[in-house]
């Protein structure tokens, strides 16, 4: 899939083709709002604004960069501030169990819904940015890429992920065995 | 659920989402997006935005009430008059601060690294929580000032008329005090009926919660930079 949205012209993106070429991309919202919501209503709630956001902040998109580092940067920012902003209202976090076993959608199998939960379970002990690390660890970007969207370096990329892997084991046993 | 989770099975899950064989359909919410490009969106910053909109339009009906009041009152420099000039710049207050704010939130750019996007809208949160809760505390102790103001630009008769100054003077003070009493009296009423919701937005208001609420989540963002 091209990564960028080079057929665009810069900074006047007609609607359809810009939302033709976020389609293309389309994983990268589901990841995100995977991540950060507990509930198929707010995940399609958080899906909706980031999209909003994407399209009206088209004029600004650089078509020489990736599309998905550009999509990620917005749609991380929006969720961020979504999951404050709802932690604020509850003022108590959502509980682990809430939701969780809907997060494959209507259709899932019993498997996939267990996966799902997984990741779930795996985001939840993490802070809103430690949770967009490992969303793009676990995304397979690399440390140098991971720095260039959240804003750090990639050393300090790397020295976060392993604290986060080093978290994750001991809160829900998490193997890091072999690949990593 | 197995103890022994592996990052496998998290790329696992995050790949299902990538091929849409999970999650919710995009097409569909997209199409909707395209409808309403203007739609302002859910997020906190927008509203903030717009929620100084609002004060900047209250801000400047404030201040020209107060304008008209101490302008009319230049011949006596009473309690009136300084009724007149203490909205004047609560309502000068008002917009000034809500221009910067909306200035400020306007200003950050979504798509900015995440990390530095993140600081800069926990800055402004903190600003406008800050703001808010000055501006709200300040009105319990202008209601009477206010009152008097807006009586005399409906009637053309002063209140201060029936009273000395330290009368008036320590009504005011009386009734600031007694405004938070009773929303103590509210908030306590509420914690032990088990309305939570409304001993929480109380003890907010009243404590400035959301200066805490926003100064958390910047002490949070300093955390994650070091």
């Amino acid at each position: 899939m091209n990564d960028t949205a080079s057929n665009l012209p810069p900074g006047s993106q007609g609607i359809d083709a810009f939302a033709e070429a976020i389609g293309n991309h389309a994983g990268i919202l589901r990841k995100v709002a995977a991540t950060y919501c507990s509930t198929e209503h707010d995940r399609a709630d958080l899906i909706q604004d980031i999209l909003v956001q994407l399209l009206a902040a088209r004029g600004s998109y650089d078509p020489q960069r990736p599309l998905s580092t550009w999509m990620y940067r917005l749609a991380l920012n929006v969720a961020i501030s979504q999951v404050r902003s709802r932690y604020r209202q509850a003022r108590v976090l959502v509980p682990i169990e809430d939701g969780h076993l809907e997060v494959a959608g209507p259709g899932a199998d019993h498997e996939g819904r267990q996966e799902r939960a997984l990741l779930d379970r795996a985001m939840h002990g993490l802070d809103p940015l430690n949770r967009a690390i490992m969303l793009l660890y676990l995304d397979g970007y690399s440390q140098a890429q991971i720095g260039e969207i959240v804003g750090i370096s990639a050393s300090n990329a790397g020295t976060k992920i392993t604290r986060i892997k080093q978290q994750l084991r001991s809160a829900i046993g998490l193997s890091v065995n072999q690949e990593f | 659920m197995t103890m022994d989770t592996n990052l496998a099975d998290l790329r696992r899950v995050l790949g299902d989402l990538e091929t849409g064989q999970a999650g919710p359909d995009i097409s569909a919410i997209l199409a909707a997006a395209k409808l309403r490009p203007h739609r302002s969106a859910g997020i906190a910053l927008a509203r903030l935005a717009q929620g100084q909109l609002w004060q900047i339009c209250a801000g400047a009906a404030i201040m020209l009430a107060g304008t008209a009041v101490w302008s009319s009152q230049l011949g006596a420099m009473g309690l009136l008059f300084a009724s007149g000039v203490l909205l004047h710049l609560f309502g000068a207050v008002m917009i000034a601060s809500g221009v910067m704010i909306r200035m400020l939130a306007l200003r950050i750019d979504l798509a900015g690294p995440v990390l530095e996007t993140q600081l800069r809208m926990a800055r402004v949160e903190r600003i406008a929580a800050f703001e808010g809760w000055v501006l709200g505390m300040g009105w319990c102790f202008l209601w009477i000032p206010a009152g008097a103001a807006l009586f005399y630009l409906l009637s053309g008769f002063d209140l201060f008329s029936l009273g000395g100054s330290g009368l008036w003077i320590g009504c005011n003070v009386t009734v600031g005090v007694l405004i938070i009493a009773v929303l103590r009296w509210v908030r306590d009423m509420a914690a032990e009926s088990g309305n939570v919701g409304l001993a929480q937005a109380i003890d907010g208001a009243l404590t400035g919660q959301r200066v805490r609420d926003a100064s958390a989540a910047l002490a949070e963002i300093h955390t994650f930079a070091a």
